[in-house]
């Protein structure tokens, strides 16, 4: 199910928002998104998965404890 | 047309996003019936600090803090400072609506996947930041007025429920207790208007950002002390710290005659509207971030991808309500001071001695 909407959200946003921005030949945009929604769409697609993915907060916290 | 916003417009964006999710989850309960008195120290702290904020508004009117940061500091300098702040923003829009999820789930969605709620919340945040700012603007205006009215009104409504002894004894806790707290309320909600700075590109021309912040500080203070007394006057300690959403549980409680009762879907109405604008605030930052990062003329173009940022960081955060709670509790405070003090701080300074020396130039 988790799987299913991920899947649909990213499918409406490279339709309707990715591919009209490659037509308007936007070079750095287009970099700019594509590698955002390659990474995002991997750890969400993992989280989906029920495959541990570290939280950022865990660095965070580890700095913090580490430098007090 | 260059997209603008007015006074009013702002003073409501500032009282909905201090409104965010500290109306809901509470903040600053350390000194248990004595945290209003937390909270009055926190507003008084939060002036000089929102004061700075405005101050550095005022040096470079019509620009907001990523310009600022470029012509103070250069490309380089520049970039690295700026792309500290967009960390900041992202993660706290991650953090707000993590939040949500957490509200929604304990409350009325236990079942519904978090990536549904939080994916659907992230596509009305991304609508409302590609919308036009005075969009934003006009949505904060009625938002704002409808999250009072509700305020009000559960306050009138529970004045049956109240007990004046939930605030007794006044002083019990120490000095330090009780300044523990107002330094958990001043980090959060208050010093994080910082977010708020990135958006003065779009204030109105001769927009006084001291009056501004001054009104928002002080019209959200006065909510938050109305929310705080309701909550702390009709469930009390120990109910308030056990329940993770001490505003929904005393909504909860209200019943007027025999008819009227389980209002508190209204609480859960208040926290969408406020998280939407909050993480909407925070995603046109980071976005207005980026873009100067990258170069990228129009932000817009890139809100979608940014926006997918925040909701990956919201997916991945916390595992559970504990986790929040933990983080909320032990690490936030330290977390915030660099990005809330630290760096507008010597933004600020720099910006005193650069203006001075452009003066005696002169």
């Amino acid at each position: 199910m988790k799987i299913v909407i991920v899947l649909i959200l990213y499918f409406f946003i490279v339709v309707f928002d990715f591919i009209p921005l490659v037509k308007k030949r936007m070079k750095k945009e287009k970099w700019f998104y594509l590698s955002t929604l390659i990474i995002t769409f991997i750890v969400i697609m993992l989280d989906s998965m029920s495959i541990y993915v570290p939280s950022p907060a865990l660095l965070i916290k580890f700095i913090i404890d580490s430098v007090l | 047309m260059k997209e603008m916003i007015s006074s009013k417009q702002i003073i409501s964006l500032i009282l909905l996003f201090v409104f965010g999710t500290s109306v809901v989850i509470g903040v600053g309960f350390d000194a248990h019936q004595d945290s209003w008195m937390s909270l009055l120290i926190a507003t008084i702290f939060s002036v000089p600090l929102l004061l700075m904020y405005a101050r550095l508004l005022m040096l470079y009117p019509g620009k907001g803090l990523f310009d600022i940061i470029e012509m103070l500091f250069g490309k380089k300098a520049g970039k690295v400072l700026i792309a500290i702040m967009i960390w900041y923003y992202l993660f706290l829009g991650g953090l707000v609506l993590q939040n949500f999820f957490q509200f929604i789930s304990v409350t009325t969605l236990p079942k519904t996947p978090k990536v549904l709620i939080m994916a659907l919340m992230m596509l009305v945040v991304i609508y409302l930041g590609r919308s036009n700012i005075s969009v934003l603007g006009k949505w904060g205006i009625v938002i704002s007025i409808t999250i009072v009215i509700v305020v009000v009104l559960t306050f009138i409504f529970s004045i049956g429920n109240i007990d004046i002894n939930h605030l007794l004894p006044i002083f019990e806790h120490s000095p330090k207790t009780i300044l523990k707290g107002a330094v958990k309320m001043y980090v959060f909600p208050y010093a994080e208007l910082i977010t708020i700075l990135p958006l003065a590109s779009f204030f109105k021309k001769g927009t006084n950002s001291y009056k501004v912040f001054m009104y928002g500080l002080l019209l959200s203070s006065i909510m938050l002390i109305t929310i705080q007394m309701r909550n702390l006057l009709t469930i009390g300690f120990p109910l308030m710290e056990y329940s993770f959403f001490s505003s929904y549980t005393a909504a909860r409680i209200i019943e007027v005659g025999d008819f009227f009762s389980r209002i508190e879907g209204v609480i859960t109405i208040n926290l969408l509207f406020a998280v939407i604008t909050k993480t909407a605030i925070c995603l046109i930052a980071a976005t207005k971030g980026m873009s100067k990062l990258f170069n990228i003329k129009n932000y817009k173009d890139i809100i979608v991808p940014v926006g997918l940022i925040i909701l990956m960081l919201s997916i991945i955060v916390y595992q559970s309500i504990f986790e929040m709670e933990e983080f909320k509790d032990k690490y936030v405070v330290i977390y915030s001071i660099p990005f809330q003090f630290i760096i507008p701080f010597i933004i600020w300074i720099t910006a005193e001695i650069k203006k001075k020396s452009i003066k005696v130039t002169n």
